[in-house]
């Protein structure tokens, strides 16, 4: 596994909660164009970034950022 | 009042280069590749006549400036389209950017450091090579017009 491929749910959760990347982007002080660059996957943040992007969606860590892909909606329950 | 013109020219900066102008140019990898590659050129007139005015070459003062207007005529839309395209990536203060937009920054600049050292290695080794063996025809020439008998003798 590559040490830079770290997997997202950022937006499976923007999209739950109905935000766009600019209003993230917004929050977070960031370009809107790093958002995309997020949830594509073609760049890792700081540590900083992913503890700042957890808690604007009031989830721990983990739940927004993991070392191995997240299971797709609905496999887990099979 | 200089801090507020500061930040006021940032400002205008950092929203100039969000605006999508003539998004055309700058919207596949090959086109990026090819402003690149103008923009490479513009620079390499610019040098060129840089040098040509420098050591004062023959003809250099004419052809320079017509290098200069034609390196500037390149230059300006060039990079302009080439920071439009990476939102300033390059142009804008660090404060305007993000850490995303900082690392990408520091590659570019990286890059570019190694590139210029390849160049003027290159350059170097070309002076190196070419330098003596110029100064021996230069030698060669001067011996050969000192023994020929001159022709109002």
């Amino acid at each position: 596994m590559s040490q830079e491929n770290i997997h997202n749910r950022i937006a499976v959760l923007r999209a739950e909660r109905g935000v766009s990347r600019k209003d993230l982007a917004g929050a977070l002080g960031v370009h809107y164009q790093t958002i995309g660059y997020l949830e594509r996957g073609e760049y890792s943040p700081s540590l900083h970034l992913a503890l700042r992007i957890a808690a604007f969606f009031e989830v721990p860590v983990e739940v927004a950022f993991s070392l191995r892909p997240f299971p797709r909606l609905g496999e887990e329950g099979r | 009042m200089t801090m507020r013109i500061q930040e006021w020219w940032h400002h205008r900066q950092a929203e100039a280069m969000q605006q999508d102008v003539a998004p055309s140019w700058y919207a596949t990898r090959a086109r990026r590749h090819a402003l690149v590659g103008a923009h490479g050129v513009a620079l390499a007139l610019l040098w060129t006549a840089a040098v040509l005015w420098l050591f004062s070459m023959k003809g250099g003062g004419r052809v320079g400036t017509v290098l200069i207007v034609a390196g500037l005529v390149l230059a300006i839309p060039t990079i302009s389209l080439l920071n439009l395209a990476t939102r300033g990536t390059t142009a804008l203060a660090e404060e305007s950017l993000d850490e995303r937009q900082l690392a990408d920054r520091m590659r570019a600049m990286a890059t570019a450091h190694r590139d210029t050292m390849i160049m003027l290695a290159i350059v170097g080794a070309g002076a190196l090579v070419t330098g003596p063996i110029a100064g021996r025809e230069r030698r060669c020439r001067s011996q050969a017009s000192l023994s020929s008998p001159s022709p109002s003798a």
